[in-house]
């Protein structure tokens, strides 16, 4: 596993996230700030994982746009979800998305790193 | 929703504090953007303090305000805790092999417990990542699994920097200003061991530090009943 899509609305956030991962050794095949710009950048490319912000600008989440994914495609793309909520019922709704995972903000590069390795072994 | 006079008095003190935080957080950063090389590592501090500082007052006030920020629902399974947390083990070994520390492992059979796979690797994973941050290159971990009195013990030791006996109890909270610092500039969570004996408890479990000192090493102990 090597490329990976971020979608996350803060651009400091997305460019902080490409940065990392980029020295972790991965592709970032593009960044997009919204439900609508992701999808665009899905039918150019697949990425190997999505990198997602439960909140988003635009009227849908990420939360929706990755139900979206898994409910029209097989074999959907693994999506970690970087968020900062802890509400139980955002944790349990990552969780029923067969091969998702999350991670609560604010994000460490080495637990990040540990999940993106996770991602690439699995 | 109106709040109460509580309440907005509460988050009156809580925006006050946040607000002085990200000022000087900005105040750190305009520091830094101005070049001021020889003084940019207490900056750096400085701000990551403001940062903790600012992260405990909001842990406080969600505290405060009875905010749920449980695990839900546990989808328990019986799961075979020795080959769970060799799988860990296995999936850590970039941490492992950049700071060549070896990890001897013995894990008992039969450790069989009903929890919840998802929270379960997730505490397996923050035990040994934290065991490796927190000693220098070359200290060799040890991973102990044993069954005692109806639970699982699962031992995660290191012979890294420890924890001052005044320390311990802060382990387990939330962005607490600890004065131990990662070995090799590894990210400080400082949440992670705090929501990782949350899990613990929440499977009727528990989680505990021992470590004899600064210097010394430092145990964690995690309990799991036994199906």
């Amino acid at each position: 596993m090597k490329k990976i899509l971020i979608i996350e609305d803060e651009a400091i956030i997305s460019f902080s996230y490409r940065l990392q991962m980029e020295r972790m050794g991965f592709e970032v095949t593009g960044t997009a700030k919204s439900a609508e710009e992701a999808e665009s950048l899905l039918q150019a490319e697949r990425p190997d994982l999505i990198i997602m912000d439960v909140y988003l600008k635009g009227p849908k989440t990420g939360l929706e746009l990755a139900q979206e994914i898994h409910a029209s495609d097989p074999l959907p793309i693994p999506i970690l979800f970087l968020t900062a909520s802890t509400k139980p019922e955002v944790v349990e709704a990552i969780r029923a998305l067969k091969g998702c995972q999350y991670l609560p903000k604010p994000i460490n590069s080495d637990s990040l790193e540990d999940m993106l390795q996770r991602f690439a072994r699995e | 929703m109106k709040a109460t006079p509580d309440q907005a008095e509460r988050l009156h003190r809580f925006a006050h504090d946040l607000r002085n935080r990200l000022a000087a957080m900005h105040q750190a950063a305009a520091q830094l953007a101005n070049g001021e090389s020889a003084e940019s590592g207490e900056l750096l501090a400085f701000a990551e303090q403001q940062f903790f500082k600012a992260m405990r007052a909001t842990e406080d006030l969600m505290d405060d305000l009875g905010v749920e920020r449980g695990v839900g629902e546990l989808k328990r399974e019986r799961i075979d805790l020795k080959a769970l947390v060799q799988h860990e083990i296995d999936q850590l070994a970039h941490r492992f092999e950049r700071k060549k520390q070896p990890v001897a492992a013995d894990l008992a059979d039969d450790a069989i417990v009903s929890a919840d796979p998802h929270w379960i690797k997730l505490l397996v994973t923050a035990l040994l990542s934290n065991a490796s941050k927190f000693s220098p290159a070359n200290a060799p971990i040890q991973v102990l699994l044993r069954l005692i009195d109806g639970d699982a013990v699962l031992d995660v030791r290191d012979s890294g920097i420890g924890v001052d006996t005044d320390e311990l109890p802060k382990v387990f909270t939330r962005y607490a200003m600890l004065r131990g610092k990662p070995t090799a500039g590894e990210a400080q969570g400082r949440s992670t061991l705090a929501r990782a004996k949350q899990w613990a408890q929440a499977h009727g479990g528990d989680l505990e530090a021992k470590s004899p000192g600064a210097g010394q090493g430092s145990t964690f102990t995690l309990r799991l009943p036994l199906a």
